[in-house]
C-alpha cells in the first residue's frame, strides 16, 4: 500500500470524516463498476455501493492493510452483490426492464444510438451469464485487475480464473449472438 | 467452428497471461498461417473491448455525501443477528415443509398399507361407534 494511502487510512481510522470521504471518492468508480457489472444498472446498485463503504467503515479497525483498500472494497462489493443476486433470485425480482436500457435524455446521433445499443446488449448479456463467470469477467475486463489479482480477490486458483475467463467469454459470445438474432 | 479447441484455449490464455516461450511461438506460427484463427482473435478482442466499455463507473451524483450520512446515522447494515435470523428462518422453512410432507406420507402409508394406527385412534371412535353413526338416519 502506498504511503499516501496509508496516511489517509490512518486518519480515517482515527475518525477523520474527510479522510473517509477521500477513500469513497477514490474508489467509488471501481465499486460502481463491480456492483453495476454484477447486478446490472438497477435501482439498488447505489444502495449496495453505499453498503460496501459502510461495511468497510465498520471493519476499518480490523483492516490491517494486507491487501490494498481497492482490493478489500472490491471483495466486499462482490460479496454484497452476490448476496443481492441470491435474494433477487429468491424473490424473482429480476425483470428485464431493470437491466440498463435507459436512454439518456435528448436526441442522439446514429453512432451514439449504435454505441448505446451495443452497450445495453453487452450489459444484458452479462446479466444472463452465470455469476461465477460474470464475476471473473467483471474483475478482469471492467475493473482491470490482473488474473492473479482476480484469483486473490475471489480466493480461487489461477487456473480456475483462466478457465472461467475463457468459458465466460465463449458463453458471452453465444448469448450476444442470440440477442443479435432477436 | 474450424479452430482447434486446444489452440483456442491457448489464444484465450494469451490475452490474460504471459505464455511460455514455446507456447507463444506455436501460437504466433498458427496465427500467421490461419486467417480463421486471426479472425477468431479479432472477435475475442472485440468482445473484450465491448465488455470493458459497457462498464458503468458512476453511482448517482452525491454518492459520497449519501454514504457518509449513512455512516453517521449508523443506520443501514443488517447486523450479524439479523443475518442469523434470516438464515434460520430460511432453513427452518425448508425443514418445516419437508417435515409436513413426511408426516402426510407416513400417515398415508400407515393408513393404506399396514394399518399401524388403529382407526379408533385416528378418529377417536371405535368400529362399533362408526357402525352406529352410519346407521343413524340423516334427518
Amino acid at each position: 500500500m502506498e504511503t499516501a494511502e496509508q496516511e489517509v487510512l490512518a486518519r480515517a481510522k482515527s475518525g477523520d470524516e474527510l479522510a473517509f470521504r477521500t477513500i469513497i471518492e477514490k474508489y467509488e468508480s471501481r465499486v460502481a463498476a463491480t456492483v453495476t457489472g454484477i447486478l446490472g444498472n438497477t435501482a439498488d446498485v447505489d444502495d449496495i455501493g453505499q453498503e460496501t463503504f459502510v461495511r468497510f467503515y465498520q471493519s476499518i479497525h480490523r483492516f490491517r492493510g494486507d491487501s490494498s483498500i481497492g482490493t478489500y472494497l472490491t471483495r466486499i462489493a462482490i460479496n454484497l452483490s452476490l448476496n443481492e443476486l441470491k435474494r433477487r433470485k429468491k424473490k424473482e425480482r429480476l425483470r428485464p426492464e431493470d437491466i440498463p436500457g435507459d436512454s439518456p435524455p435528448g436526441p442522439r446521433s446514429e453512432d451514439e444510438n449504435r454505441a448505446s445499443d451495443a452497450r445495453v446488449a453487452v450489459q444484458r448479456g452479462l446479466q444472463m451469464l452465470d455469476p461465477k463467470f460474470r464475476t471473473v469477467l467483471i474483475l478482469r475486463l471492467m475493473d482491470g485487475y490482473s488474473t492473479r489479482e482476480t484469483a486473490e480477490i475471489l480466493r480461487l486458483p489461477l487456473g480456475t480464473v483462466l478457465s472461467r475467463l475463457a468459458r465466460g467469454q465463449a458463453r458471452m459470445r453465444e448469448i450476444l449472438e442470440t440477442i443479435d438474432e432477436k | 467452428m474450424s479452430v482447434n479447441r486446444k489452440l483456442l484455449k491457448l489464444l484465450y490464455r494469451s490475452l490474460d497471461v504471459e505464455l511460455a516461450e514455446k507456447q507463444r511461438r506455436r501460437l504466433e506460427a498458427r496465427l500467421a498461417d490461419s486467417e480463421e484463427l486471426r479472425r477468431e482473435r479479432d472477435r475475442i478482442l472485440a468482445l473484450r473491448k465491448a465488455i470493458t466499455e459497457s462498464s458503468s463507473r458512476t453511482f448517482r451524483p452525491g454518492f459520497a455525501g449519501r454514504t457518509l450520512a449513512r455512516v453517521r446515522s449508523g443506520q443501514p447494515t443488517r447486523t450479524a443477528e439479523d443475518l442469523f435470523f434470516e438464515s434460520f428462518k430460511s432453513v427452518f422453512r425448508h425443514i418445516a415443509v419437508v417435515s409436513a410432507v413426511l408426516l402426510v406420507v407416513l400417515a398415508a402409508y400407515s393408513l393404506t398399507h399396514r394399518d399401524l394406527v388403529p382407526k379408533d385412534a385416528i378418529y377417536y371412535a371405535s368400529d362399533i361407534a362408526f357402525g352406529r353413526i352410519l346407521q343413524l338416519p340423516v334427518f
